[in-house]
C-alpha cells in the first residue's frame, strides 16, 4: 500500500474512535432518561387523568345538584305559593266569576285587577314566566302572560298532551308539588318546564297552581360555565323514543335546543345516551362536534334528563401535554449536553492519536528524522514519548547498517573461497557447462582425474552435439568425454525430459583412449549469472565388471533348476504310477477270490456232468442219480454266477478309480461314496495292516471337480500314516472325515493317532525329497504331491497339525465346484499350525 | 466460573421476582370474596310472596358476578336466613347475619313488622338494610335503603286516581300490623281531603282465613272501592269469601296494595279479574330493560316464573348496592351508604334515582288492572319518577310519629298485633 492510500482511509465516523465514543455516551445517557420517561409518563400521567376525570366527575356532581336544586327551590316557591290565602282565594275568585259570568266577563277582570300585579311580582322576583291558577276540573280560569287563553280545559282544550296538562294531573293525583319534564310548548312555540302544586283549603284540594320556569333562568344556570374552562359546557337532554334530545343551548351551539338529538342506534354522543337511559360515569368520548372530550354524565330525575358535563380532552389534559413537552424537552437537553462532551472528549482523545499517526505514517514512508509533539502525561503522552523513543532507535540502526555490509561482503568472498576449494577437492568428478553454447564453466581436479586432462584447464570446454565432432577437434569437453554417441544422447533426452539427470550409466572415454564406465547425475543451476548444468561423475567401472559376473552365475543356477524341475516331474510320474500298481495289485487280489470260487464250482461241475454222462451212456443212472445231479448242477451253476457277478462288479469300480487316477477328468460325483471306492483300492493293502480306517462323511455331498486328483491324494495320505505314523504292529486308527461349508467349500480332515511328526519338520513335510525314511525306500514326494494336488487342481488349501505322541492331522479346504485350474506356479502359500 | 455463578444466581433471582410479581397480579383479581346476607321469610305465612323476593335477589348477585364481580374481580357471596315469618327471628337472623357472618349488607324483609323488628339491629350495629317492599311510610333511618315505594309512590296515587275514576266511599280492609294500619290512616286523611268517605275499616290477624265476618260488613256498606291491605295467603280466603257472597270486580272493584303477579301465582285470577293493584313495576312494562330483565330471569329459573314489583324493587336495591360499592371502592356499610347517594339504575320500571335526604328511591308510579292471564293492563302512569316523600304532607312529623308509638305500644311493643302468633310456624 501506497503512503498516499493510506493518508486517506475511508473509515465511516461512526467506525473512529470520537465516533465509537459518542455512541456510547448518547446509549448511557438515552437509556436511563428513557426508562425516567416511561415511568413518568406511565405513571404520573396515568394518574393525572384519572383525577382530571375525577375532578370532572365531582364537577358534574355539583352540576347536576345544581339543577336539582334550582328545580328544588322552584318547587319549595311553588309550594309555598300553593299555601298563601290570597292564592285560594284568587282561585276561588277567578272560577267562581268563570263559572258565572264566564272569562272576560266583569267579575273575572275585577279580579284579574285585584290578583294579577301580586303574581307578576312573585314571577318576576321567583324566575318564573307564567302562572296558571287551575280548578280540579282541569279548567285554566287564570293565566298571567296568556290572559287571552284562560276557559280552556286541560283535558280537553288548548293544553292538552302538554307538559302543563300532565304535571296538573300528576300533582292533583300525587297531591304534591311536581315538576313536569322540560319539553317543547306547543302553545309558546319554545321549550318550557312547569312546576305544579295543589292548592289547599283546610284539608281539602281545591284546585291547582301552575308555574312556568323561565327558560333564561333555566337556561342560565345550564349555561354556568365555572369550572370548565375555555372548552368545557353542560350539556342537558331529554329521552325521546328514539334517543336524546339536547334542551338547553349548548356553548358551541346557541340554537341546539329541541333542535340536536342523538339516537341510541347512532355512535355520537353516547354520554348523554347513557346518561338519559339512568347511567352515571365519567370517561373520554367524541362528543356531537366531532372532538375528543372528556366527559360526566348523571341522570336528572327531576326533569327525566341526563346531563354531560364535557371538557375538550385538548383542553382537559393540557396539564399532562405539558408535562410530556417539558420532559422532552428536558430529554432533548440533556441528549444535547451529553452529545457535546462526548464529542469534547474524543477529540481531546483523537486528536493527539491522528497526530501520533501522520508521524507514524511518515517514518512508515522512510522520513526518519520525524518525532511527535508530547503535550500530554497520559497514556496518549506515553505512548507518544514510546514512538519518539523507538523512532530514534530506528534511526541509530540505520546508521550503522552501512559499515555492517562491507564486512559481510568481505565474509562473503571468504565463503565463496571456501566453498571452491571444497568443491574442487570432492573425490566426485564434478563440471559446470554452459547450457547456451555448451562451453565448460568449471570442473574440477577428479573431473581431471577421471578424463585424464591435465587439471585446472576447466574453461572452454563446452558440450557440442555429436562426440565426433568434438574429437575431431581433440578438444576435452562434455561430450567428447562418452565413448559412443548414445550416451551423450541419452543424457541430452533426460535433459529435456526431466529438467534432470538421474542415474545415468554410460561408458566413457578418456583422453589416451581407454574406457571406463560413468554414473552421472545432472542438475540446471544459474551459474555467475547465466543457465547452467552442473554434472556429478561417479566412476563405475568396477561395479559393471562386477555385475556381469554375478549374471553369469544365476544363468547357470537357472539352467540346474530347470533340470530339477524335470527330473521331479518324472519321479511324480513315477509314484504316480506306483500307486496305478497297488491300484492293480488290489485288483488282483480282490477278483481272485470269486474267480477262484467259480472255476472250483466249474471245475466240479464238469466233473459231476462227466459222471452223469457216463452214466447215462452205461445205463446206470438211475432216476435218483438224474434228480441229484440236476439238484447239484443248478446250484453250481447259481455259484458260479454269483462269483463272476461279484468279480464283475469289482473290475467295474476298479475301472473307475483307475481311470480317474490316470485321466485327470472332471466330473459329479457323490464324495462319501467316491472315498469307500478309493478305500476298496487300497483294500490288499489295509488288510495287510493292523491299524483300522474310518470315514466320517455325512452322504449327499455333491462335488464337481477332479476324481481322480481327490484319489490320488487319500491314497497318499492313507499310505503316508501307514508307513510313518506307526511302528511295526502297532495297532492305530486312522480317521477321515468330511464335512461341506456354508461357504461353499468342503473341509476333509485325514486323522492318525501314531507317533506324530517332530516340530523341527513339520515345516518341511511338503517340501519334495523330504523324507526321515530315505534308507526304507522313502522318495520324499509323496506329501510334496499331495500339496501340488490340493493347492493347484483342487484350488484349495491344506495344513498340517502335529503333536509328537499324538498322532497328526491334515485338514484340506476346497471349493466343491473349482474355477478351472490357472495355469502357471503354484502358490507357495503353506499353511503350518504348529502343534505347540 | 464464579462470574457465570453470579450471572446464573442474579437470573434465578430475576426469574422469582417475576414469578412473584405475577403471582401478586393475578391473585390481585381473587381478593376474599364480599359476603352479603339475605334475610326473608323462606317458611310461613310470607313465604308465598318472600321466596321469590330471594330469587330475584340471587339473580341479581348472579349477574354481577357474571360480569366479573366487584372491585375487579371479588365475588359476591350470599348467606341466606330464614325469617320464618316471626319477627323475633328477622331480629336474631339480622344480628346474626351481621356479627357472625360478617356480611358486608342485608338484602331482606317484607312487612313493615319485620323491618321496625330489624331496624333498632342495624342501627345498632350502623349497618345497612336494602328493604325491597313497597310500604307505608313515615320512617327514614341512616340504616335503611328503601326501595320500594314511600306512600305518596302508591297509595296516595292510587286513592286519588280511584276517586277521580271509581268513586268516593271506601271501604278498608288490611292485615293487622303496621302496614296496612298506617296506609289506611293516610288513605283516611287523603279521603277526607278530598271529600270522600270511609264507610268501613277492617283488620284481620296475619294468616286469618275466616272472612265471612268481613265480607258480609262489606256487603252490607256498600262502598264504591275496597282498598286491600291483606299480606300473605289471607288474600285467597278473601276474595274467595268475597265473590262467595257475590260481590264481583264490576260491583264493587278493589284496589289492592300487596297483590302482584307473584301472588296471582298462586290464586285463582278469574276470581280477581278486573279489580286493580298500584305497584311502580307491572311484568307487562314494555321497555327494553324489562323485557330483557324478565327474558333473563326466566331462562334462569323456568318459563313459568313471573316477575313483580317487589321482586324488581330487590334486583334493582343489589345492583344499587353494587354500583354504590364500586364509587366507594370499599364494602363497609359506612361508606357504601354514603357513596349510594344519587346513584342511578336504569331499572326494569325505568329509571330509578336513590335519594340522598330520604335514601328512598325516585320511581314511576303505575296503577293495572288484572288480566284473566295474571298480568296487568296498565290503567294510569306518572310518566316520570317521583321524588320520594316518606311522610305525606297531611300531618307533621312529630303527629306521625305519635301515631306510630301508638301503635307499637297498643301491640305491647310489637309492630304486629301478637294475635299473629296463630300464624307462625
Amino acid at each position: 500500500m501506497s503512503a498516499a492510500a493510506e493518508r486517506t482511509p475511508s473509515r465511516p465516523f461512526l467506525h473512529g474512535v470520537a465516533g465509537r465514543l459518542l455512541i456510547g455516551f448518547l446509549t448511557v445517557a438515552v437509556v436511563p432518561l428513557a426508562a425516567v420517561f416511561l415511568i413518568l409518563h406511565g405513571l404520573t400521567e396515568d394518574a393525572l387523568r384519572r383525577e382530571l376525570t375525577a375532578r370532572l366527575a365531582a364537577l358534574a356532581d355539583g352540576r347536576a345538584n345544581q339543577i336539582e336544586t334550582y328545580f328544588r327551590e322552584r318547587q319549595r316557591d311553588v309550594t309555598a305559593l300553593s299555601r298563601r290565602p290570597d292564592v285560594a282565594e284568587a282561585l276561588d275568585a277567578f272560577a267562581e266569576a268563570a263559572e258565572r259570568a264566564g272569562v272576560g266577563s266583569g267579575a273575572h277582570r275585577a279580579a284579574d285587577g285585584r290578583f294579577r300585579p301580586v303574581f307578576r311580582h312573585f314571577l318576576e322576583t321567583k324566575g318564573f314566566s307564567d302562572l296558571f291558577l287551575i280548578t280540579p276540573d282541569g279548567t285554566a280560569v287564570f293565566s298571567v302572560a296568556r290572559w287571552e287563553d284562560p276557559g280552556s280545559n286541560l283535558y280537553t282544550g288548548l293544553w292538552r298532551d302538554t307538559q302543563l296538562a300532565r304535571v296538573f294531573d300528576r300533582a292533583k293525583t300525587l297531591m304534591g308539588t311536581e315538576v313536569s319534564e322540560f319539553a317543547f310548548y306547543s302553545v309558546t312555540d319554545e321549550p318550557a318546564a312547569f312546576v305544579a302544586a295543589p292548592i289547599f283549603r283546610g284539608t281539602r284540594i281545591v284546585g291547582v297552581v301552575a308555574l312556568q320556569v323561565s327558560n333564561d333562568s333555566f337556561y342560565r344556570v345550564v349555561g354556568d360555565f365555572t369550572g370548565l374552562g375555555r372548552t368545557g359546557e353542560t350539556e342537558v337532554g331529554a329521552r325521546t323514543a328514539t334517543g336524546a334530545t339536547v334542551i338547553a343551548p349548548l356553548r358551541h351551539d346557541a340554537f341546539a335546543a329541541f333542535r340536536r338529538t342523538a339516537r341510541f342506534d347512532g355512535f355520537e354522543n353516547m354520554p348523554l345516551l347513557d346518561a338519559v337511559r339512568g347511567l352515571a360515569g365519567a370517561g373520554g368520548a367524541v362528543d356531537y362536534r366531532g372532538q375528543a372530550v372528556v366527559a360526566a354524565w348523571r341522570y336528572l330525575p327531576t326533569l327525566n334528563a341526563g346531563m354531560v358535563v364535557k371538557m375538550d380532552e385538548a383542553e382537559a389534559f393540557a396539564p399532562v401535554a405539558r408535562q410530556r413537552s417539558l420532559l422532552l424537552a428536558l430529554a432533548g437537553g440533556v441528549l444535547t449536553l451529553v452529545a457535546g462532551a462526548a464529542v469534547l472528549v474524543a477529540r481531546t482523545i483523537s486528536r493527539p492519536i491522528t497526530t501520533l499517526t501522520g508521524a507514524a505514517r511518515a517514518v512508515a514512508a522512510g522520513d526518519l528524522t520525524q518525532s511527535a509533539l508530547v503535550e500530554s502525561d497520559d497514556e496518549i503522552g506515553a505512548f507518544a514519548r514510546t514512538f519518539n523513543r523507538m523512532v530514534a532507535d530506528l534511526r541509530r540502526t540505520y546508521e550503522t547498517v552501512e559499515e555492517q555490509v562491507v564486512v559481510r561482503t568481505e565474509q562473503l568472498r571468504r565463503s565463496e573461497r571456501r566453498l571452491r576449494s571444497l568443491l574442487e577437492e570432492s573425490p566426485v568428478g564434478i563440471a559446470v557447462t554452459a547450457l547456451e553454447d555448451g562451453r565448460c564453466l568449471f570442473f574440477n581436479r577428479s573431473y581431471a582425474a577421471m578424463r585424464g586432462l591435465p587439471a585446472g584447464e576447466g574453461a572452454g570446454e563446452g558440450i557440442r552435439e555429436g562426440a565426433g565432432e568434438g574429437e575431431g577437434r581433440g578438444a576435452p569437453d562434455v561430450a567428447g568425454a562418452f565413448a559412443d554417441g548414445d550416451g551423450f544422447a541419452r543424457l541430452t533426452a533426460a535433459l529435456r525430459a526431466q529438467g534432470r539427470i538421474d542415474d545415468l550409466e554410460t561408458l566413457c572415454r578418456r583422453a589416451d583412449g581407454t574406457v571406463w564406465w560413468a554414473l552421472i547425475h545432472g542438475r540446471p543451476l544459474e551459474f555467475e549469472g547465466q543457465p547452467a548444468l552442473i554434472l556429478w561423475h561417479y566412476d563405475i567401472t568396477a561395479r559393471v565388471a562386477a555385475e556381469g559376473a554375478l549374471r553369469e552365475a544365476k544363468n547357470e543356477a537357472e539352467t540346474a533348476l530347470t533340470t530339477l524341475r524335470a527330473t521331479q516331474e518324472s519321479l511324480v510320474q513315477a509314484e504316480k504310477m506306483a500307486s496305478l500298481s497297488q491300484l492293480v495289485a488290489g485288483v488282483a487280489h480282490e477278483i481272485n477270490t470269486p474267480i477262484g470260487v467259480a472255476l472250483t464250482a466249474a471245475t466240479t461241475l464238469a466233473r459231476w456232468s462227466g459222471d452223469f454222462s457216463g452214466k447215462m451212456e452205461h445205463g446206470g443212472l438211475t432216476k435218483a442219480d438224474a434228480r441229484r445231479f440236476a439238484a447239484d448242477a443248478v446250484e453250481a451253476s447259481g455259484l458260479i454266477q454269483l462269483n463272476i457277478e461279484r468279480a464283475a462288479e469289482l473290475v467295474r469300480g476298479f475301472k473307475q478309480v483307475a481311470v480317474d487316477q490316470t485321466s485327470a477328468e472332471r466330473r459329479p460325483f457323490e464324495l462319501d461314496s467316491y472315498i469307500q471306492e478309493v478305500l476298496l483300492s487300497l483294500r490288499p493293502r489295509l488288510k495287510k495292516a493292523p491299524q483300522t480306517v474310518e470315514v466320517s462323511c455325512p452322504p449327499g455331498i455333491l462335488l464337481d471337480s477332479y476324481p481322480g486328483a481327490l484319489a490320488q491324494v487319500l491314497t497318499n495320505l492313507i499310505m503316508n500314516s501307514l508307513i510313518h505314523a506307526y511302528a511295526e504292529g502297532q495297532p492305530g486308527r486312522i480317521l477321515i472325515a468330511a464335512e461341506e461349508r456354508p461357504d461353499g467349500t468342503v473341509e476333509l480332515v485325514h486323522r492318525d493317532d501314531g507317533r506324530g511328526i517332530p516340530e523341527a519338520d513339520l515345516k518341511r513335510v511338503f517340501d519334495p525329497f523330504f523324507t526321515t525314511r530315505r534308507n526304507a525306500g522313502g522318495t520324499g514326494l509323496g506329501l510334496h504331491i499331495v500339496y501340488n494336488i490340493v493347492t493347484r487342481t483342487l484350488c484349495g488349501t491344506i495344513a498340517v497339525d502335529s503333536r509328537p505322541g499324538e498322532g497328526t492331522a491334515f485338514t484340506l479346504r476346497f471349493p466343491a465346484n473349482p474355477l478351472p485350474p490357472a495355469p502357471g506356479p503354484a502358490p507357495e502359500d503353506r499353511r503350518v499350525r504348529s502343534g505347540a | 466460573m464464579g462470574r457465570s455463578r453470579t450471572w446464573k444466581l442474579l437470573a434465578a433471582a430475576l426469574v422469582l421476582l417475576a414469578a412473584a410479581a405475577g403471582a401478586a397480579w393475578w391473585t390481585r383479581g381473587g381478593q376474599e370474596p364480599v359476603k352479603v346476607g339475605i334475610l326473608h321469610s323462606l317458611t310461613g305465612t310470607m313465604a308465598f310472596s318472600e321466596t321469590a323476593v330471594v330469587d330475584a335477589t340471587l339473580f341479581a348477585i348472579e349477574e354481577i358476578n357474571a360480569r366479573g364481580g366487584l372491585l375487579g374481580g371479588r365475588r359476591i357471596v350470599p348467606v341466606v336466613a330464614d325469617g320464618r315469618s316471626d319477627w323475633p327471628t328477622f331480629a336474631a337472623e339480622a344480628e346474626r347475619l351481621i356479627t357472625r357472618e360478617a356480611v358486608s349488607v342485608v338484602f331482606g324483609c317484607w312487612t313493615s313488622a319485620s323491618r321496625k323488628t330489624v331496624r333498632p339491629v342495624f342501627e345498632k350495629h350502623g349497618h345497612l338494610l336494602f328493604y325491597p317492599v313497597q310500604y307505608e311510610g313515615l320512617e327514614t333511618s341512616p340504616a335503611i335503603v328503601y326501595t320500594g315505594a314511600a306512600p305518596n309512590q302508591q297509595i296516595i296515587p292510587a286513592v286519588k286516581w280511584a276517586m277521580d275514576k271509581l268513586g268516593t266511599r271506601f271501604y278498608l280492609v288490611g292485615s293487622d300490623y303496621v302496614f296496612p294500619r298506617t296506609a289506611n290512616a293516610i288513605i283516611k286523611d287523603q279521603v277526607a281531603a278530598l271529600r270522600g268517605a270511609v264507610v268501613g275499616e277492617d283488620y284481620l290477624l296475619l294468616g286469618a282465613t275466616d272472612m265471612d265476618a268481613v265480607v258480609a260488613r262489606i256487603a252490607a256498606a256498600k262502598p264504591d272501592v275496597i282498598l286491600n291491605t291483606i299480606n300473605g295467603d289471607s288474600n285467597i280466603a278473601f276474595f274467595r269469601a268475597l265473590r262467595a257472597a257475590g260481590i264481583t270486580a264490576a260491583a264493587i272493584p278493589t284496589i289492592s296494595f300487596s297483590i302482584a303477579e307473584g301472588e296471582l301465582q298462586t290464586m285463582t285470577v278469574a276470581e280477581l279479574a278486573g279489580d286493580y293493584a298500584a305497584w311502580n313495576y307491572f311484568q307487562s312494562v314494555d321497555t327494553p330493560e324489562n323485557r330483557g330483565f324478565v327474558e333473563r330471569f326466566r331462562a334462569r329459573f323456568g318459563a313459568g316464573r313471573v316477575t313483580s314489583d317487589p321482586m324488581e324493587a330487590a334486583y334493582l336495591g343489589v345492583h344499587l348496592w353494587a354500583q354504590a360499592v364500586e364509587k366507594a371502592g370499599r364494602t363497609d356499610p359506612q361508606a357504601v351508604r354514603e357513596a349510594a347517594g344519587n346513584q342511578s339504575f336504569p331499572a326494569p320500571e325505568g329509571v330509578v334515582v336513590l335519594d340522598p335526604e330520604t335514601r328512598h328511591t325516585w320511581k314511576g308510579v303505575r296503577i293495572g288492572r288484572i288480566r284473566t292471564d295474571g298480568q296487568f293492563d296498565v290503567v294510569w302512569d306518572s310518566g316520570k319518577p317521583i321524588r320520594p316523600v316518606p311522610y305525606p304532607v297531611y300531618r307533621s312529623k312529630a303527629d306521625w310519629d305519635h301515631f306510630l308509638d301508638g301503635l307499637y305500644t297498643g301491640w305491647n311493643g310489637h309492630w304486629a298485633n301478637p294475635g299473629t302468633a296463630g300464624a307462625r310456624p
